[in-house]
């Protein structure tokens, strides 16, 4: 707090009379705006003028008692101020004083040469607004106050595959329900929203505050909202497209500045995970395709590059060519779904709902816990509320809860199945793998099975739960452990022919045998699918099925940005203990990562192996060690499923972690570059 | 605050126009050339109303190109610090709200909306209203600013705005 004092009076008069105030307290005064009127003699005559600042958005607090006819002198104290601290940026300007920040800021940015960490671009559709720490907390903490009033949660929404799909191709004018529409000059797109997408959207809505995120440009994010909500009802301007993310390859940098008080009530819906660094709030969808031979048009690494832009059309055309001699054979027409029977949305409203139930039932049990009523509009402590990235995992854990899976043909042999997304998937659905088909020997076994009860709770155990809570945990989930079922009870198969199915079919009890699209499809949907439908055939053909591409996509996706993140996390780390020399290394190292991913994305993987270090695979171990540990002990804590299963596990993980990792390595080059031969 | 000034300009205009219609072609130009810009110096020009002269135009050596320096009137919007405005509401959010005075863009951050007035985010569109709702601004409206700020770029004038002070706020 400063006092300001009048000391711009003009000194070629004397006695200078105070007649009166011009200004109010917590008033905002510019440069040149008037303080007081003050009196004074000149040549005999009684003359008023305005004592005017000299300072520029600074804020009156207190006026000190000056009376009318006061002499003031330039040491007379006037009031006292604050001055502005600039929250609220727009366009290089401060919101609040009007003060042009441009020259300060520019030099500033420059040193800094990212955007700083203290603005938050808080509005999604105005880049340009910038807002500091403290006031986008009290924003966000405002926000989060209003949601749970509203007893809402956030919902971001991806547009292409997810709600929507669009392709840039010709199609037909008279498919039903397409949009057609030109954002530049001749260049056509055309739009299907998914079965069910307004539907879902206004229930949606009313239980979650709805946002789009998309890699789209601005104009087709924002043309796209108002097709899809012509009275903007639903999105208003939430919308954030590729011209406001931050990141070229990645949407999750934006949730700090969008919620920057946290994500806990952020649940994302999206086809990649990948866009998200496979974000544990994020519910993976099942891409949406229409229009056929037509992939995502906004696919992130495809930005910025027509020569892959080409690879991919020419990838494309090769499973065009796939598609059409396919589809010759039932149908001669090549560019749609012959019919949309696409029922996702009603899963993934089912999904959201379930979510968005469990988290209010455990933050009203939190306050009943706590004594604090329901209620009560006007306090809200936030370390009552619960995390969607617990909350969501642990439900999805219920899904397969009571399964034991056994794998058949679906992991290549020599790969860890620990870390194939076969495995990560029907863990994080809740069930438990068998690396070996275990029969049911005892009828006692069976029995148990059949006793077991379904409807356990939900154990939401965090870290500010009391000690009671915790307890109480622990002996639920030995005791769900103890009711699992020691023998399989699924196998899934990609051949017809392996050993396994042999034994599981000749099983005394029946072992239900599927093929991989069953356990897709429960991830899908968060919920388990009838087996009979995707029964195991002598017929089927594991190349041709979506999870063979899908699992081989997925995986070199993962590959791939762990391998970045796990060298960018390691080298800020070096970097922040001063081992600049092995920092500056380190950087070399991840920069030929992010060639290697190029590369692989353009499938040329001949000559990658000359640049992976030796030295890196190293790295990268230790770092999906911790990683994979993290994530067990996490497992233990917070999901349902069996804590001696999860403790084995990454007591295994830290024993043979090293070479088996090397040698997924050593594999997946290999596979790479056979693919590249062939 | 608008201005009625006499202002330059040069037009450049290819060979092929060169002909019978040539001093409209020049005309025609002009306006779209200069209408609707904005230069730092003189604001927005916002119409012209007189051509007064157009002078002789001079030949480009080895281009073939002419060159007419012109004289016309324009009127010209400049605001100025402390003005007060008339402002339609294009964006409201938590932050403040952005308003369009004919061409001039301006940002009223929520630090200068009356204190009893509160952003609304549940409404059917997001609003800042008093708590006997007597006064509301969303989207569309009319509302009266004050400038506070000004940022003159070389083509570019963009503008800070309150609504606390005595008058301002939403026109009825």
């Amino acid at each position: 707090m400063n006092t300001l004092k009048a000391d711009n009076l003009p000194s070629n008069y004397e006695q200078i009379k105070f007649k009166e105030w011009n200004t109010r307290e917590n008033s905002l005064l510019s440069k040149g705006s008037a303080i007081f009127t003050y009196e004074f003699d000149c040549d005999g005559k009684t003359k008023c003028e305005k004592y005017k600042s000299t300072l520029n958005g600074i804020t009156v607090k207190q006026r000190l008692k000056i009376i009318q006819g006061q002499v003031i002198t330039k040491e007379t104290e006037l009031f006292t101020y604050e001055t502005c601290s600039h929250p609220v940026k727009s366009n290089d300007m401060c919101a609040i004083c009007g003060e042009d920040l441009r020259t300060k800021d520019m030099i500033k940015q420059r040193v800094n040469n990212s955007h700083n960490n203290e603005s938050f671009q808080m509005i999604s559709i105005d880049p340009s607004l910038k807002v500091s720490k403290d006031m986008a907390h009290d924003i966000a903490k405002k926000d989060l106050i209003n949601l749970v009033k509203s007893r809402k949660l956030v919902l971001l929404a991806d547009l292409d595959h997810t709600l929507i799909h669009t392709t840039n191709e010709n199609v037909s004018p008279d498919l039903k329900d397409v949009f057609h529409y030109e954002l530049q000059r001749n260049y056509w797109y055309h739009t299907k929203f998914r079965p069910g997408c307004k539907q879902f959207l206004e229930s949606m809505s009313k239980l979650y505050e709805l946002h789009i995120v998309t890699f789209g440009e601005r104009n087709y994010a924002h043309k796209i909202a108002s097709l899809m909500d012509p009275e903007r009802k639903f999105f208003h301007d939430r919308i954030l497209s590729r011209n406001e993310i931050f990141n070229r390859i990645s949407k999750s940098d934006n949730l700090r500045s969008l919620f920057p008080r946290g994500d806990l009530m952020v649940c994302i819906i999206d086809d990649r995970e990948d866009v998200w660094n496979y974000a544990r709030n994020l519910i993976c969808v099942q891409p949406y395709v229409y229009f056929k031979n037509t992939g995502d048009i906004n696919d992130p690494s495809l930005f910025n590059s027509t020569t892959k832009k080409r690879k991919l059309n020419e990838n494309l055309q090769v499973d065009k060519k796939d598609e059409e001699s396919q589809e010759e054979k039932d149908d001669k027409k090549i560019d749609v779904e012959n019919e949309d029977t696409d029922d996702y949305l009603i899963y993934l409203e089912n999904i959201l709902r379930r979510i968005h139930d469990e988290y209010y039932k455990i933050y009203e049990s939190r306050l009943k816990k706590h004594e604090k009523p329901i209620n009560e509009d006007l306090e809200i402590d936030e370390s009552d509320l619960p995390d969607v990235k617990k909350v969501s995992p642990l439900i999805k854990a219920k899904v397969l809860e009571n399964c034991v899976i056994t794998f058949s043909g679906v992991v290549p042999t020599g790969y860890d199945l620990r870390k194939q997304r076969c495995y990560l998937m029907a863990t994080s659905l809740g069930a438990r793998v068998n690396e070996n088909l275990v029969l049911a020997d005892e009828e006692s076994d069976m029995e148990n099975f059949e006793k077991k009860t379904s409807d356990l709770e939900y154990n939401y155990d965090d870290n500010d739960s009391s000690s009671s809570c915790s307890g109480g945990t622990r002996s639920d989930e030995s005791s769900n452990s103890q009711t699992l079922p020691k023998f399989t009870t699924h196998l899934v198969a990609a051949k017809f022919g392996t050993s396994k199915v042999h034994d599981a079919l000749k099983s005394k009890f029946p072992i239900k045998v599927v093929t991989p699209e069953w356990l897709i499809d429960c991830n899908y949907r968060w919920e388990k699918c009838d087996e009979e439908a995707y029964k195991l055939t002598k017929e089927y053909d594991y190349k041709n099925c979506l999870f063979h591409h899908e699992y081989n996509m997925h995986q070199k996706y993962s590959v791939n940005s762990k391998n970045l993140k796990m060298v960018s996390e390691k080298s800020t780390k070096v970097e922040t203990s001063n081992f600049e020399t092995k920092s500056k290394r380190l950087k070399s190292d991840e920069k030929k990562t992010e060639v290697e991913e190029e590369e692989e994305n353009e499938k040329i993987e001949l000559g990658t192996k000359e640049l992976i270090n030796e030295e890196m695979f190293d790295l990268m171990d230790k770092e999906v060690n911790e990683e994979l540990s993290d994530s067990d002990t996490d497992k233990v804590s917070g999901e349902a499923t069996s804590e001696s299963e999860a403790s084995e596990s990454s007591g295994s993980f830290d024993s043979d972690e090293d070479d088996s990792l090397d040698d997924q390595f050593a594999a997946d080059l290999e596979r790479d570059l056979l693919n590249k031969n062939l | 605050m608008f201005y009625h000034i006499s202002l330059k300009h040069e037009i450049l205009l290819h060979p092929r126009y060169f002909g019978p219609n040539l001093l409209d072609t020049v005309r025609q130009k002009l306006l779209n050339e200069v209408e609707g810009t904005c230069s730092g110096k003189y604001g927005f020009i916002i119409a012209i109303t007189t051509i007064d002269t157009i002078g002789t135009g001079m030949i480009q050596p080895g281009r073939g190109y002419v060159i007419y320096p012109v004289e016309y009137k324009a009127i010209v919007f400049r605001p100025f610090k402390g003005e007060v405005l008339d402002a339609v509401v294009s964006q409201v959010n938590k932050i403040g709200l952005r308003c369009e005075i004919g061409p001039l863009e301006c940002f009223v951050s929520r630090h200068c909306i009356p204190l009893e007035m509160d952003f609304d985010p549940n409404s059917a569109s997001p609003c800042y209203k008093s708590k006997d709702e007597e006064s509301v601004i969303q989207k569309n409206d009319e509302i009266r600013i004050k400038i506070i700020g000004l940022r003159i770029d070389a083509t570019d004038i963009y503008a800070i705005g309150t609504l606390r002070d005595d008058y301002l706020g939403p026109i009825n």
